[in-house]
């Protein structure tokens, strides 16, 4: 068995779990904690009279990586809702068919007596929105109207006026 | 490489996954993906890349340089290729119209009941049943598959389905398909002509030459099935049909023993002109496939990896010499990895498509999430019956939406593997191989082979000649 202590300021947990993740299949991880601010990881070969030098060194240099990943998707993290929920957030676009009795139309559709009243066409499919040119004001109008949110310091953008 | 992660431009560098290979760096976003050298990886992250360079150009414009990001090109591009999700409805119907068959295969899933007893067999009222439960999926196109056992034996029901549909499809006016998947040997003349005139794709085994299929799929008797499949393959090639409708494709089944001889399998798909080899891995499902059958017919992972690549070098190596021969699984990761719409196949996507994409009607009405899940027969994976419950019972149920979660890539590791946009998690295999919905998706075969197959594909497309036959594979 071979131990390697990670400092946890240089090193969140959540990097050096995802880092002993990646080595379940081969080896037994154990983490404990060591002292303030500091963490073990006790690494054990699945197999008989495996040099662990080698692993370890990949342990390190995998614990960078998953450092970069988690910065770079904490980073990202706004941007990246942004644009999947633009992408999903219209209502599908109805069936282009010939359907004089609507019997394609949705239950909903079939079944619904109120007339939806949507002034503020949030009903309209992502196309309707697109075909205007407004999708990001309408998809994303919460997240514009905040002057000071990530996404318009980001853009450097007024919110209101973007 | 030294990079100094607190020093990363947050508000320059976009999302992206990556993973080394051999000497660059793979990275991809949810739509493109780039390779960097190890040098341009590390000037990327400190913020020293060239502005007026290409590979700068390059990145800004997939979307890799945060304030220069087009997200409205994003959205745009995150939602053509991810437009399954928007879709409304199952399109795929699986119907197993008898659980009869007439062979013997050493692999089979499906497990065979005696062969006199019809009770096996679709009857009409489920099949009426079936089909109108298939068009109450919203979906305006709907595919129905016959499988089995073997579907011939039932060709009464199969045909009573299809004029049911066509029927009924009369005032729903879908876009209706049918396939069918058959062994071939209870093919008649009269039976196939009528499959061309109804336009049923058909699709067959063939799982090599002789001394491979017949070893793998014997007769009852036990005969091999060899020339009977062949002898009907020559005469569907050489018939003249519509072009609308798909002659005759092939699958191949491999064994360890396939596997040993797997230019030969692929000689043989060239053989017949069936251009399109798809080499698959066996999935170890059913009743049927215990340790025993395992240690004699299956292999490991890393073994099936080994012979895969030596297959797609040859096939490579014959598209090199001129010969259009393509491999399936290769082609829909082609089409998720350079086409703007991607790929929906059903296996790799997130979630995947059990109860979303597709459902399997068993012979005696029972509904399971997927082709699969009724192989295993566990109650996991049954979500109603044609005369209990119609298809919102069905497609909402609480076991389908376990399914829904449990293939959804973003609760897994998978959410950090910079395969995530070609890759697709199957909640049948997890549970009947792992005993779990959730497992370490790291240490799954599954998990495995798709990493050593993209990891082909990215190694392989540096090479420009390989790059244009893989595109010409996709056009």
């Amino acid at each position: 068995m071979e131990i390697i202590t990670i400092d946890t300021k240089v090193y969140s947990l959540r990097a050096i779990f995802g880092t002993a993740y990646v080595f379940l299949d081969n080896y037994y991880i154990f983490l404990d904690n060591f002292e303030d601010g500091k963490i073990q990881v006790k690494i054990k070969s699945k197999k008989e009279n495996e040099d662990l030098e080698k692993i370890i060194d990949e342990f390190k240099n995998e614990l960078i990586n998953a450092s970069l990943r988690l910065k770079i998707s904490e980073e990202n993290k706004k941007i990246r809702e942004i644009i999947v929920t633009s992408a999903l957030y219209g209502r599908v676009e109805a069936p282009r068919i010939n359907d004089p009795k609507g019997i394609c139309k949705t239950w909903e559709e079939s079944h619904s007596q109120v007339k939806i009243n949507d002034p503020k066409g949030i009903c309209k499919t992502w196309e309707e929105i697109n075909s205007n040119d407004n999708v990001h004001k309408a998809v994303n109008n919460e997240i514009l109207k905040e002057k000071n949110s990530e996404y318009c310091k980001m853009f450097k953008c007024d919110g209101d006026k973007n | 490489m030294s990079i100094e992660i607190d020093k990363i431009n947050g508000n320059k560098v976009g999302f992206f996954r990556f993973k080394k290979l051999n000497d660059f760096y793979l990275l991809a976003n949810e739509i493109f993906f780039i390779k960097l050298s190890e040098t341009d990886f590390q000037n990327f992250l400190n913020g020293t890349l060239d502005k007026e360079g290409d590979i700068y150009k390059d990145l800004a414009s997939k979307g890799f340089i945060k304030d220069k990001i087009d997200v409205k090109k994003l959205t745009r591009l995150y939602r053509t290729k991810n437009n399954f999700l928007l879709k409304k409805g199952v399109s795929l119907h699986i119907i197993i119209i008898t659980k009869r068959c007439n062979h013997l295969c050493v692999y089979c899933q499906a497990g065979s009941p005696e062969l006199q007893k019809d009770i096996y067999d679709m009857k009409e009222d489920v099949a009426q049943k079936t089909v109108d439960l298939i068009f109450q999926s919203p979906n305006k196109n709907i595919t129905i598959e016959f499988q089995g056992g073997e579907p011939l034996i039932n060709f009464k029901t199969i045909k009573f389905i299809i004029e049911y549909a066509k029927e009924k499809n009369k005032k729903l006016n879908k876009n209706l398909n049918f396939s069918l998947v058959t062994n071939l040997s209870l093919m008649t003349e009269e039976i196939y002509d009528y499959f061309l005139e109804s336009k049923v794709n058909l699709c067959t085994s063939l799982d090599g030459p002789k001394h491979v299929h017949d070893k793998n799929r014997p007769f009852l008797n036990p005969i091999g099935s060899y020339e009977i499949v062949s002898g009907w393959i020559k005469k569907m090639k050489k018939k003249e049909v519509d072009p609308s409708v798909k002659k005759i494709g092939a699958l191949p089944t491999l064994t360890k023993y396939s596997l040993e001889h797997i230019k030969e399998v692929i000689d043989e798909y060239i053989k017949y002109d069936l251009r399109v080899i798809h080499l698959r891995q066996l999935s170890f499902l059913g009743n049927s496939f215990g340790d025993e059958k395992r240690e004699e017919f299956g292999y490991s992972p890393e073994e099936f990896i080994f012979y895969w690549k030596k297959g797609m070098d040859y096939i490579i190596e014959k598209n090199k010499k001129g010969i259009d021969i393509r491999e399936r699984g290769v082609m829909i990761m082609l089409e998720k990895i350079f086409k703007e719409q991607g790929n929906a196949f059903l296996d790799l996507r997130s979630p995947c498509g059990a109860g979303t994409g597709q459902l399997a009607y068993f012979y005696n009405g029972d509904v399971y999430s997927c082709d699969e899940g009724r192989m295993t027969g566990n109650d996991l994976f049954l979500l109603g019956n044609v005369f209990k419950n119609n298809y919102e019972d069905i497609t909402e149920c609480p076991k389908e939406k376990a399914l829904i979660t449990a293939s959804t890539l973003e609760n897994f590791s998978c959410d950090e593997c910079v395969y995530k946009p070609y890759c697709g998690i199957c909640p049948v295999l997890n549970y009947t191989l792992y005993n779990n919905l959730f497992p370490n998706i790291k240490m799954t075969d599954r998990c495995k082979l798709h990493t050593a197959m993209l990891d082909y594909i990215f190694l392989k497309i540096e090479d420009r000649e390989v790059l244009e036959i893989f595109k010409k594979w996709i056009r």
